[in-house]
């Protein structure tokens, strides 16, 4: 297991485009991935976990990925995050 | 001791956060405080064709109950939305959203067809029967958006919820039902 620490960018957090977006992007590879935040651990590839878990902007999650493809899917998230999961 | 002083301080400080915001939400929709969804927000039985009725529908009810000002800005808003990326979710719901200069408040509209509507995308490619609609004005704060998803996307991940939403025909019942988990 592969884990990475980010702050969440964008400025209305993690809602429905964005956590549409990061859901199929890690959807693409065989590992885990968790989102994790201070009280709960969210399913990265779940649109609907991701937008129930309402994650707001300036947010410091850690994404943990388990699993054949973990290096490459960490580092997927991490950039993803980074750039604002295209907003 | 301690530990029973240390359990209630920080009950308390829980029970101050929710408090806190819940008054923000409300505030949001101008500081009433009555439920989220009231009856007169619910609309059941529709015959509607395609997503754009639905939306349409959606927008011109927002005006006629004084949540927006116009209903072609309103429904343009939903549209832009849309080809953003379809709010269509699974299991025949769907949550349309607008942030609009037009709308006057935060609100919840719900739109139920009889038989689903045609035109759009969902993550199962059922037709969506439930539209639950969120208006958010311009002015309202960067995270109302946010909280009011959530809100409601954790409650369609709840079978039984989804179960008791498209059972229930008459806009009291599904009113309660939906403020009873939303709140």
């Amino acid at each position: 297991m592969v884990s990475e620490k980010v702050t969440l960018i964008n400025p209305q957090g993690l809602h429905m485009r964005p956590a549409g977006l990061f859901a199929s992007t890690m959807g693409k590879f065989a590992c885990d991935v968790i989102v994790h935040t201070t009280d709960k651990d969210v399913n990265g590839k779940s649109p609907m976990a991701l937008m129930a878990a309402g994650i707001p902007c300036g947010t410091e999650v850690e994404i943990r990925c388990d699993g054949a493809d973990e290096n490459e899917a960490l580092t997927a998230a991490i950039d993803l995050i980074k750039s604002g999961l295209g907003e | 001791m301690n530990d029973s002083i240390d359990i209630a301080a920080a009950t308390s400080s829980l029970a101050e956060k929710a408090q806190s915001a819940l008054a923000g939400l409300r505030a949001d929709r101008g500081g009433e405080a009555d439920a989220l969804v009231p009856e007169g927000h619910v609309f059941c039985g529709l015959a509607l064709g395609d997503r754009d009725d639905m939306l349409r529908f959606l927008s011109e009810q927002a005006v006629s109950l004084g949540l927006a000002r116009d209903a072609e800005a309103l429904m343009q808003a939903f549209l832009k939305r849309e080809a953003e990326g379809t709010t269509g979710m699974m299991d025949g719901f769907a949550i349309p959203h607008a942030k609009s200069a037009t709308i006057e408040r935060t609100a919840v509209l719900i739109a139920k067809d009889r038989v689903g509507v045609t035109g759009w995308d969902t993550m199962d490619e059922l037709p969506v029967r439930i539209a639950i609609a969120l208006l958010i004005p311009d002015t309202a704060g960067g995270t109302t958006h946010l909280r009011l998803l959530s809100q409601v996307t954790e409650a369609l991940m709840d079978e039984a919820f989804r179960d008791q939403v498209k059972s229930c025909d008459d806009p009291a019942g599904l009113a309660a039902a939906i403020n009873a988990r939303l709140m």
